[in-house]
């Protein structure tokens, strides 16, 4: 009962915070906005197993909707906030069907006059994501800096770094003594940099690379040798169908390649392709997973 | 009463006697494909006579949905542009081109303070609040320019007789003025067509349709 409640009143105080943020500034008439997205992602290794035969493949949608405003503070600074509504939907694993709820705020600043200037922004977002599998229901926070560098008209070099959390909404009692079962409470940093080039007036390629080290899930068969580097160990019926699968938390690096593809049809919507690779390297030299994401994306400003 | 009769059959015969005398001079404006060519600037510069002085005339380019409108302007040396924000929202219009260096920083309304352009060449226009906003004021010292409609043609009417120097300008023309120029006889009556078939380059400018992770604002 206080569980629900709990659900009931977290969702509330997003959609209050939401309100309460948004609600004001509309006196001042700034500038609102909104986007709407559809993505669908195929991941070749949803559950992160390192072993090949362990891996379960997914194909994701989310449908998202973003309302905001947006205020030009100085000359050179600006702010939005934004609240988030996702809808993800999983092709083979109904656990991982999940709501998303949510609130976006991003300060900018230009170092100088025109759209060839460099740029610093910061953000802050907390999603709370409220799955069919309860125990992977939680709230996810991101913190970041991003740092933009026109280099012409065509070229773009950014860098970032960002903190991520991800803290689960409920623990389950010990299922293995002297482990936690806290295994969906995630956090990690990471660093990046990225490469955008305009190959023509509406086809946007960019290229990126970045190094997380944090603390990752990974559902796999029950293995006794997970023991040894593993923070924490739940089981896990999202992918249990065939044999029981363990969700263990544990540390890792991990290199994300990306590489995507933006097409604007016009001057509001867009298609967009990507791919990413990830490999994780879990620690104590415990062995690497890999996962590779292919992507398609429509985005339409409203 | 008489002396006002007598007054319009005067001007009467003034504009019958000038319509009569002049010339209009057609330019069309394709691309290397035969595809027409909207935004091009025709400018006809009659050589070897005065030049006829300009007139302060107040121009306008509006910022409408987050865009410049029109994308190119046109206008003579001397000329006020007005920049009348017509969003609900602040826009900050700039430029750094050599004929005509200004900057209106951030303001909302239709009464925007005109700003003088008084140097000949190409003015490129930007906001600071919204980069993808690009628009462009071509500054010419001739009597006579107009630019392009949909269909790629401009009529430039009311050209006295003489020799003009035409050439037309766009924003993504790879030629040069100089290497576009053409020299054209008009005489009184004269209807004359000149066409232009152009190599145009891209235009780049930043991404304004939603891509994922851009965080962005539009």
């Amino acid at each position: 009962m206080i569980r629900y409640a709990y659900r009931f009143l977290s969702s509330r105080v997003v959609l209050f915070c939401i309100c309460s943020t948004l609600l004001p500034i509309s006196v001042v008439r700034a500038d609102w906005g909104a986007d709407a997205s559809i993505t669908t992602v195929y991941n070749n290794n949803v559950n992160n197993a390192l072993e090949v035969r362990d891996r379960r493949h997914d194909l994701t949608t989310t449908v998202g909707l973003n309302v905001g405003y947006f205020a030009q503070l100085t000359t050179n600074t600006s702010a939005s906030v934004r609240g988030l509504l996702e809808q993800n939907f999983s092709a083979h694993y109904s656990g991982l069907y999940n709501t998303g709820i949510g609130l976006r705020a991003q300060l900018r600043h230009k170092f100088a006059l025109g759209s060839g200037s460099p740029w610093l922004s910061g953000s802050l977002q907390a999603i709370h994501r409220d799955y069919h599998d309860q125990l992977r229901s939680g709230w996810r926070y991101d913190a970041g800096l991003n740092y933009g560098q026109p280099l012409s008209e065509r070229v773009l070099m950014g860098a970032s770094i960002r903190y991520d959390s991800f803290v689960a909404d409920r623990t389950s009692p010990p299922v293995v003594p002297g482990f936690a079962t806290n295994a969906y409470d995630i956090s990690g940093w990471s660093l990046g940099g990225n490469g955008t080039f305009l190959i023509t007036p509406a086809d946007r390629i960019s290229l990126g690379y970045t190094l997380r080290d944090g603390t990752v899930v990974a559902s796999t068969p029950p293995d006794f040798t997970w023991f040894g580097i593993s923070r924490a160990i739940l089981p896990d019926p999202v992918f249990s169908s065939e044999s029981l699968f363990v969700a263990y938390r544990t540390n890792a690096k991990t290199d994300i390649v990306s590489l995507n593809w933006s097409h604007e049809l016009d001057r509001r919507l867009s298609f967009n392709f990507g791919y990413s690779f990830y490999r994780s390297r879990i620690e104590a030299n415990f062995g690497n997973y890999y996962s590779s994401l292919f992507s398609a994306n429509i985005g339409y400003s409203l | 009463m008489k002396t006002l009769l007598s007054t319009l059959i005067a001007l009467g015969a003034l504009t019958l006697g000038s319509s009569v005398h002049c010339a209009q001079l057609r330019g069309i404006v394709q691309d290397a494909n035969g595809k027409a060519v909207p935004n091009a600037v025709l400018v006809a510069m009659p050589e070897g006579v005065a030049v006829p002085p300009a007139n302060a005339a107040i121009e306008v380019v509006d910022q409408i949905d987050k865009e410049f409108v029109p994308y190119v302007k046109p206008v003579r040396v001397g000329s006020l542009v007005r920049f009348p924000n017509k969003d609900n929202i602040q826009h900050h219009v700039y430029s750094f081109s050599s004929a005509k260096k200004f900057e209106l920083p951030l303001y909302k309304g239709a009464q925007s303070e005109p700003v003088r352009f008084d140097k000949p060449g190409v003015v490129k226009l930007g906001c600071n609040v919204h980069d993808w906003m690009v628009a462009y004021v071509y500054v010419t010292d001739a009597p006579y320019f107009g630019k392009t409609v949909a269909d790629g043609s401009i009529v430039l009417k009311d050209l006295p007789s003489g020799r003009y120097r035409v050439h037309v300008w766009h924003p993504q023309v790879e030629a040069s003025e100089e290497e576009l120029a053409k020299r054209v006889d008009l005489a009184g009556g004269d209807s004359l067509t000149v066409n232009w078939s152009v190599k145009l380059k891209p235009a780049f400018r930043p991404l304004r349709a939603p891509t994922p992770g851009d965080g962005g604002y539009r």
